[in-house]
This record gives structure tokens, C-alpha cells and sequence, in this order.
């Protein structure tokens, strides 16, 4: 199991706990560490509680865990809210000068350090958070130099004199615990290495694979938490020849992805949420008019406002059948930070050259959560991009009818219909979201309608024989223990196994990235004496198609607390319903 | 890829170029006001120089969301209230196309009331023609945001409680910049004020009154029309925001009353679109999105910049 240290800085919304988190696993990432990233937003108390955690080691770390040894409190509440999560060994890093009388548990390590007036002394008590990472840095025996370049980044827009501020800020924290402390007792010690790593949250790994593929057209509607991946495009993508627009809701700017696909750019829409169910009105239309559209829901929790901030899995049903009468569709669950990235290509691969939207289903967990990888886990050159039967000026002749109309949903044998855009000679067609013929005109002949939804049916046949569909696996492929999940559980199942191995338990993992269409697991079903589904909502959706695809009962991991799963919880879980009953 | 070949093309164009080989005759009823925007654009088209397909013209649901088949360009038919969201990103993705969004006054007064007042106050340059017969026509007449306050139908027996929309201050007030109305009854000026449409920089609003003889029987036919630039009873100057709301507020309050009122009413010619705009802070690229597109030996290492800011 990985020698892991978790850190965290907490204390009020507006106190600047993001950019003092992300400092930290910046400098740890250039360290050579490999960091996983999560957020506490206000949960038990009400107020404007929020804490950036970090767990790190110099092994890949895909989970947050149950321990917190390191925290930074600015706030009573950030020791409160924690509780569970600190031990007799966690060091507990807060500013006994300010008004609040610090209340640590007596068997914990309370590091008094005067946060605002070392800050004062670098230059303005605004750096206090930069302090206070400096001390960390002391406890932990990490050089503090690793901080200089991530607030270099950071701070490096403000001018030479801000950054030197903060460099003294840090330095003024680390001299003052070593001064004050001796903590060497707690053991707590920070490896470093020579590896080179990116620290990107899956968003960002969205908003990077979008550009890779090619996307040149992005409209959305901000609402939490997919508006990172807006955000990240602006400024960015303009680069790549591409814009990014605000519009005015969601009806607005699925439709406008739709526009700007119709005109033959690569088009996304993101959204969560109510946003979602906005944007369920235009499913249909994109799907009979055959246009490629990659629509991204990063999931939160539900349903009506929900929990904005909080983590879920609900969304699987509406993405799988959202929108009245029959739409054909494909539905990818990226299951990694880095699969957010490839499966953000493939969507936009596919969607092209099926003609089809593609429902980019990821989460709250991903989307906030920042990961170590090494570079090579974004090979550019890998990403190939397929635009599928999209037909130029010499192209288009062939798929004229005898009167010289484009014939823009011809049948096919693989239900796949050449595309022309706007602009081609000789391309000129209708398209509608009524039921047509070939050439665009609607039609309630039966025999056409009967011939356009096969059409439209069998690129998915198409598509399920063409692609690869398979799940991704992990553990022991020969346990008799199967566990099965999607989307973002991955990291934190993989994890778990550590935790089983040591309790003798051999289990098989299968993570699933694809819904719709999905492998087929009869047999590793089959092989299997205990089969669990794990995911993030209250009815088991996943597991219900898993009933479905199979008829057999399987057990169920659901978690909807609204956070995500832990990898020591999860393996607890395991272990209960292993010896459990399958339900009846 | 050579997409765009039918882009720019000068040659001279037939009107029965307009004219679709697979459904030149339109269904709509016997003295339906919707011929008349058919016939404009067929005339209009051509004289601004246009091809058939370096037009997109976008519709929304409704009889009047019928005309793109009959009107031969690309035509994309979306749902209830949604043409211009739809129109306008088609444009920004390729500027050098002729974007034309049409509709119905439910379509898009009521149902796409929040893209019509969005897309008029970002002047996207498009052409936006709003077959207005102050009824729902497809679904057999009920009451519409443009049907008099009064009027009766099968939805609102005791007649409609509610004041209807204003079309041209609406539009004004969203910040259209060019805005007019004509009537189906009145060809030549309709054409006229099309082609302007057509050629006009920025969002081009056509309230485009259209009788509906099979379920607005008692409505007017929109006769006898008056031409606010030809009649000498009126004064204004169509380039005065301030003159152009109260004729438009006359022109909307008289309506109801009989009196036809038809022209132009605002133009505002040197007012930048979103796409300027945004041009101008360096977030449009100069070229169009749709054309600005990866060969077979696409350039990646570009992309490595990406991660670059990661580490
Ligand atoms: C979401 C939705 N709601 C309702 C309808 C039914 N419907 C179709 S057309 C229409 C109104 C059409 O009126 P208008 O936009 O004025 O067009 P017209 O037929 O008068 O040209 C309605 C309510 C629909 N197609 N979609
Ligand atoms: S119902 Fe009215 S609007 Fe519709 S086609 Fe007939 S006359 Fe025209
Ligand atoms: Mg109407």
C-alpha cells in the first residue's frame, strides 16, 4: 500500500483555501510526488465551510482515504468538521493570536504558529495561508525551495516583489516551527523524486481532449460542476481557431452546439443537473437529423437543485433514455482523470462518424479532483481524429438520387449516411427533426419511417461490432469475488484491493466506461460466486441493467451521502457484503 | 477537405433555383399569408446574389416553419422556439454562410421569446423573419402572444385577458438593429425589405404579418396597408432610436384597431456584432471555425502547449 501523507487547509469560503490547496499540490507534484486531490464544501454545520485535502506519496494515489495526518486550520469548524478523520499522530497547524481559542483533541499535535503576524512581517497579512504551508513544510521535512516555484506560478502575474513576499512568507512559517517545534516524534517525512508529472482535475482532462479532437465550437450555461470545463476552453481554445460562447440557458446552448455542428464545426455542450433536463429536448432532434454532438454531463447531486456541490451518480437513466419516443445514442462513462481525456476524443470520433449525439457522463468527484500523471498519459500523438463520412464537392456526386438530390439520410448497409455542410456544391438538403425520407422530407409513409429508424438503429449495431467497447479490469482476474462499477469508483476500488489483499480477500474489478452500448459480462458473471455493483446514487442504476442484461440478482454497494467513496470504506463494504445475502 | 466551394460563387441565379425538384408545391392552405415570405425570399435571394447553397435557412415548428422545404438552400427544421439558437451559431461557425432563421409568432415570440430578445440584443448578423398571424396556425388556432387582447378561441372562450406582445419594441428594446414589418399582401415592399434584411450587418428583424384565412377568419387580411415611408401622414427617421420606438408603439397600438401600418422602422447600421466584438478582443478567429480544420498530417505538437501548463 502506498506510504501516504494526507494534508489539508480549511477554514471559510473567501479565505483563499483553493489557490493555498492547489499551491501545496503543486509544489508536491514538482517534487516528483504523486498527489489526489479532493474538496469538503459546507456540510454538517451551516456556514461557509470549505477545505482543500491532498493525499500524497511517491506511489500513484487514485483515492482519498479516512485520515488526515497534516491540517491547516483556520477555523475551529476545519478541526470540527474533521474529527474522524484525525489521529493521535496529526499535527494540527493554527494561529494562536487570533480570537478564536483553538479546541484540539489533547492526544493531537496543536502547532501554534502566528500566521498573521509572520505574514505581516513578509509584507501583508494576506499571505497567511503561505505561512502556514511553510510550517506544513517543516513538519513534513519537505524542503520548502519545492513551494517557490508553485508560487512563482502563481503569483508570478504580480510582479517580482509579490512573489519574492511570498517566497520570505514561507520561509518565515518553516523557520518559526523549527524554531518552536520538535516534532520529529510524529515521523512524518516527504520523499522526493526526480519524476515529472501534470496535475490536471478531470474537467481540465475534458476541456484538453475536447481541443485535441479537433472541437471548435463549445456553448454552455454555467452551473456547478461543469462550468470548469467552459471556463477552461475560454482562453484557449481560441488558440486552436475554436470559440467558446455563454448562452443564454441550456435550451439555448444545446441548440447552438447544434448550430455550430450543422456547419460542419466539432461541437460540446456541458452541463449538470437541472441543466440536463433542459437539454433534453433537443436529444431527439440531434439524434433524427443525424447530427454529431458531444453533450458532457458532469453529474451532481439530485434531483431538483439537489446538492450543487456534493457528488452522485444519478444521471445514468436520463442519459440512457432522456427524451420521449426512441433516440439512439452512445453513453461513455470516463472512469479515470486521464479517460476523461481519451474518452473525450473518442466521443468526438464517434459522434462524427455515427452521426449520433454522444453522452459524455462524468462527475462532481472528477471534476474537482487533481491528479498526478506522467505526461505520456497525454500522448497527443495518439489522438487520431475520424470525421467519418463526411463528403466534399467530388464526394457528394455519389450519393445523388437520379434527379440530383443529396441524399443526406440515405440507407445504408452500416446505416452510416454521408454528410454534406452548408457550402457544398451541390449538398444542398433538408434535415428536420420529423420523420423523413432519404432526402430530407418528411414523411409518414410507414415503410420509410420503418427504414429510417432501422437506419438509425443499426449504426449502433454498427458501431458495437466497429468499436471497442470493453471494460477496464483490475485485481485478480481468477477471484471469485467480482466487483463491478462506473465512471469515477475506479480510483478508489482499485485502492480498496490493497486493503482486501491484506484481509486475505481476492477480488476482480471491472470498470466500465461504456453504458450504451456495453460489454456484455454473462460470463464474467457466470464465472463468479459473489457479484457486487458499486455506485454513487440511492436505486442502483447500473446494477438494475446489469439484472437486466444478465437475470441474475447481484448485490449493491450505494453510496448517496453526496461524497464520494473511500477506498478503506469501500473495502469494509466489500468485505460486509461479501458475506452477505443476494437479495431475494 | 474543399467544403465550401458553393460559397462566393458569382454567377447569375434563377429564381427556380429556389424552387426544390422534391416538393415545389407548398401545402399550406388556399390564400395563406405564408406564400407570400416564400415568394419574397425567392426574389430576394437572388438579387442579394445568393446561391441556393451558400444559404442556411433555420425554422422553427409551425405552418410557418414549413417553408425550408420549400425553399431549396440547407435547410435545418428544429424544434418548437428554437431556430435562432440554432441560426446564430451556425453563422459564428461560418460567417461566410447566409443565415436566415423563420418562424411562427408563438415560436418566437412565446416559446423562443428568451433567444429572439438574447440573439437581437447580441446582433448576431442574421435575418430573422417572424411569420406573425397572431394564432397558433399548425395546432388550429388558438390564442398566440401576438393575438389581440379579446380575442376569442377554442383556449380562451371568453377572449384573450392578455395585452399582446409588441414585435418592434420588443425587438428595439432587445437592441435588434434593423427592424421592419411587412405584410403578405403587399409583395413588392416585402421583397424590398427581405433583400434589406438579407444585406443588412447585424440582426435583421422581419415581422412579417401573414394571414391565416383558415383559423383567423375574423382577423383582418391585413388590408388596406399603409407604407410608413411612402404616406405622407408619417415622419420619422428610421435611424432615431427614439423616433423609431413611438412609431413603433403606433404602428403596434393601431394594429388592433384596423389600421395596417407596414416599413421600416430601425436601422442601425454601424453597430458591431457579437462576432466583431468578440473578433475585436482577439477570441474569434479569423478564420471560420468550421473551415479551420485538421488535415491527414495534422500538426499536434501544438497541442503539447496544453499540457505544458500543467506541470
Ligand atoms: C414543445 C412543443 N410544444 C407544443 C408544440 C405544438 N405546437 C406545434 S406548432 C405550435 C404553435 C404554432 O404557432 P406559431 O408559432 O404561431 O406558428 P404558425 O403555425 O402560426 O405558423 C404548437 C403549440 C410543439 N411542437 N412543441
Ligand atoms: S392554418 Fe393558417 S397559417 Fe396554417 S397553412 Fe393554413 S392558412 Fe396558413
Ligand atoms: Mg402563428
Amino acid at each position: 500500500m502506498a506510504e501516504d501523507l494526507n494534508w489539508a487547509v480549511g477554514g471559510e469560503a473567501g479565505d483563499g483555501i483553493d489557490s493555498t490547496g492547489k499551491i501545496f499540490a503543486q509544489a508536491l507534484a514538482r517534487a516528483g510526488r504523486h498527489v489526489f486531490t479532493s474538496k469538503d464544501f459546507a456540510s454538517r454545520i451551516r456556514g461557509g465551510y470549505t477545505a482543500y485535502k491532498i493525499r500524497t506519496s511517491v506511489e500513484e494515489v487514485q483515492s482519498v482515504v479516512d485520515r488526515l495526518d497534516i491540517l491547516v486550520a483556520l477555523t475551529q469548524r476545519t478541526i470540527d468538521e474533521n474529527l474522524d478523520e484525525l489521529h493521535d499522530g496529526s499535527a494540527i497547524i493554527y494561529d494562536g493570536e487570533r480570537s478564536w481559542e483553538a479546541e484540539i483533541p489533547d492526544e493531537m499535535t496543536a502547532v501554534d504558529v502566528p500566521l498573521k503576524s509572520l505574514a505581516e512581517d513578509a509584507g501583508g497579512a494576506i499571505m497567511r495561508n503561505i505561512v502556514a504551508l511553510g510550517a506544513a513544510c517543516e513538519i513534513t521535512g519537505f524542503d520548502v525551495e519545492y513551494l517557490d516555484e508553485a508560487l512563482e506560478k502563481r503569483f508570478g502575474g504580480k510582479g517580482s516583489q509579490i512573489v519574492e513576499n511570498n517566497k520570505e512568507a514561507a520561509r518565515l512559517g518553516q523557520e518559526y516551527v523549527a524554531e518552536n517545534y520538535d516534532l520529529e516524534h510524529l515521523g512524518y517525512s516527504v520523499e522526493t523524486t526526480d519524476n515529472d508529472y501534470v496535475l490536471l482535475n478531470g474537467n481540465e482532462a475534458i476541456g484538453m481532449g475536447a481541443i485535441a479532437a479537433g472541437c471548435r465550437f463549445y456553448a454552455g450555461y454555467p452551473i456547478t460542476p461543469a462550468t470548469s470545463i467552459m471556463e477552461y476552453l475560454t482562453g484557449r481554445i481560441e488558440d486552436y481557431g475554436g470559440h467558446v460562447v455563454q448562452a443564454e440557458d441550456e435550451l439555448s446552448a444545446i441548440n447552438m452546439a447544434l448550430g455550430g455542428a450543422r456547419a460542419g464545426a466539432r461541437a460540446m455542450t456541458a452541463t449538470s443537473g437541472a441543466g440536463i433536463d433542459l437539454m433534453t429536448e433537443t436529444f431527439g432532434l440531434v439524434a433524427t437529423s443525424e447530427t454529431p454532438l458531444v453533450i458532457a454531463d458532469v453529474q451532481r447531486s439530485g434531483p431538483s437543485t439537489g446538492m450543487p456541490t456534493k457528488q452522485e451518480q444519478g444521471d445514468l437513466n436520463m442519459a440512457l433514455y432522456g427524451g420521449h419516443g426512441e433516440v439512439p445514442r452512445f453513453v461513455i462513462t470516463p472512469t479515470s482523470i486521464t479517460e476523461c481525456f481519451w474518452k473525450t476524443v473518442e466521443a468526438f470520433n464517434l459522434a462524427e462518424k455515427y452521426q449520433t449525439p454522444v453522452f459524455l457522463v462524468s462527475d462532481l468527484a472528477m471534476s474537482v479532483t487533481e491528479q498526478t500523471f506522467p505526461p505520456e498519459a497525454f500522448d497527443m500523438d495518439d489522438v487520431e481524429i475520424d470525421r467519418g463520412k463526411l463528403v466534399d464537392d467530388d464526394e457528394v456526386d455519389e450519393w445523388l438520387d437520379a434527379q440530383g438530390h443529396f441524399r443526406a439520410h440515405a440507407v445504408t448497409d452500416d446505416g452510416v449516411s454521408p454528410r454534406a455542410i452548408p457550402g457544398t456544391v451541390d449538398g444542398a438538403h433538408m434535415s428536420t427533426g420529423l420523420e423523413h425520407d432519404e432526402l430530407g422530407r418528411r414523411t409518414e409513409d410507414q415503410d420509410e419511417r420503418v427504414q429510417q429508424v432501422d437506419k438509425r438503429y443499426r449504426k449502433v449495431e454498427t458501431a458495437q461490432e466497429e468499436e471497442n467497447w470493453d471494460y477496464r479490469e483490475f485485481g485478480d482476474e481468477d477471484a471469485d469475488n467480482l466487483i463491478i462499477s462506473w465512471g469515477s469508483n475506479e480510483g478508489a476500488l482499485v485502492e480498496a484491493l490493497d486493503y482486501l489483499k491484506e484481509d486475505g480477500i481476492d477480488v476482480r474489478v471491472i470498470s466500465v466506461p461504456y453504458i450504451f452500448p456495453r460489454p456484455d459480462l454473462s460470463e464474467e458473471i457466470e464465472a463468479a460466486d459473489d457479484v457486487i455493483v458499486v455506485e454513487c446514487n440511492a436505486t442502483g442504476q447500473f446494477a438494475d441493467l446489469i439484472e437486466h442484461d444478465v437475470l441474475t440478482r447481484v448485490k449493491r454497494i450505494n453510496k448517496y451521502t453526496g461524497v464520494r467513496f473511500k477506498a478503506d470504506e469501500l473495502a469494509e463494504q466489500i468485505t460486509e457484503q461479501l458475506s452477505a445475502e443476494v437479495p431475494a | 477537405m474543399s467544403a465550401f466551394n458553393a460559397i462566393g460563387e458569382e454567377r447569375e441565379i434563377d429564381r427556380d433555383e429556389y424552387t426544390p425538384g422534391v416538393e415545389p408545391q407548398p401545402t399550406w392552405c388556399p390564400g395563406c399569408g405564408d406564400f407570400g415570405v416564400l415568394k419574397s425570399l425567392k426574389q430576394a435571394l437572388p438579387e442579394a446574389g445568393k446561391t441556393p447553397e451558400e444559404v442556411l435557412t433555420v425554422t422553427g415548428i409551425g405552418c410557418s416553419g414549413k417553408l425550408n422545404s420549400y425553399l431549396d438552400t440547407y435547410g435545418f427544421h428544429t424544434i418548437h422556439g428554437r431556430s435562432l439558437p440554432v441560426a446564430r451559431a451556425a453563422k459564428l461557425a461560418n460567417p461566410e454562410l447566409e443565415v436566415i432563421a423563420a418562424g411562427g409568432d408563438g415560436d418566437g415570440y412565446g416559446i423562443g421569446g428568451n433567444h429572439f430578445i438574447h440573439t437581437a440584443r447580441e446582433n448576431h448578423d442574421i435575418t430573422y423573419i417572424v411569420f406573425n398571424n397572431e394564432i397558433f396556425g399548425l395546432t388550429k388556432g388558438q390564442t398566440s402572444p401576438t393575438s389581440p387582447k379579446g380575442h376569442k378561441s377554442k383556449t380562451q372562450p371568453s377572449g384573450s385577458a392578455k395585452t399582446p406582445l409588441r414585435p418592434l419594441s420588443t425587438s428595439l428594446n432587445a437592441g435588434a438593429s434593423y427592424i421592419a414589418r411587412t405584410a403578405a399582401v403587399n409583395p413588392n415592399q416585402a421583397k424590398e425589405i427581405i433583400k434589406e434584411a438579407i444585406e443588412h450587418d447585424g440582426f435583421a428583424h422581419v415581422d412579417f404579418l401573414t394571414q391565416c384565412p383558415t383559423w383567423n377568419k375574423d382577423a383582418r387580411q391585413y388590408v388596406p396597408y399603409v407604407d410608413v415611408q411612402e404616406s405622407d401622414d408619417y415622419d420619422f427617421d428610421v435611424n432615431d432610436r427614439a423616433e423609431a420606438a413611438e412609431m413603433m408603439r403606433e404602428t403596434e397600438d393601431v394594429l388592433n384597431e384596423g389600421t395596417v401600418l407596414t416599413g421600416r422602422y430601425y436601422v442601425e447600421d454601424d453597430r458591431p456584432s457579437y462576432s466583431q466584438e468578440k473578433h475585436a478582443v482577439g477570441e474569434m478567429p479569423d478564420q471560420p471555425l468550421a473551415e479551420r480544420y485538421f488535415d491527414d498530417d495534422a500538426e499536434w505538437e501544438r497541442s503539447y502547449d496544453l499540457l505544458e501548463r500543467h506541470t
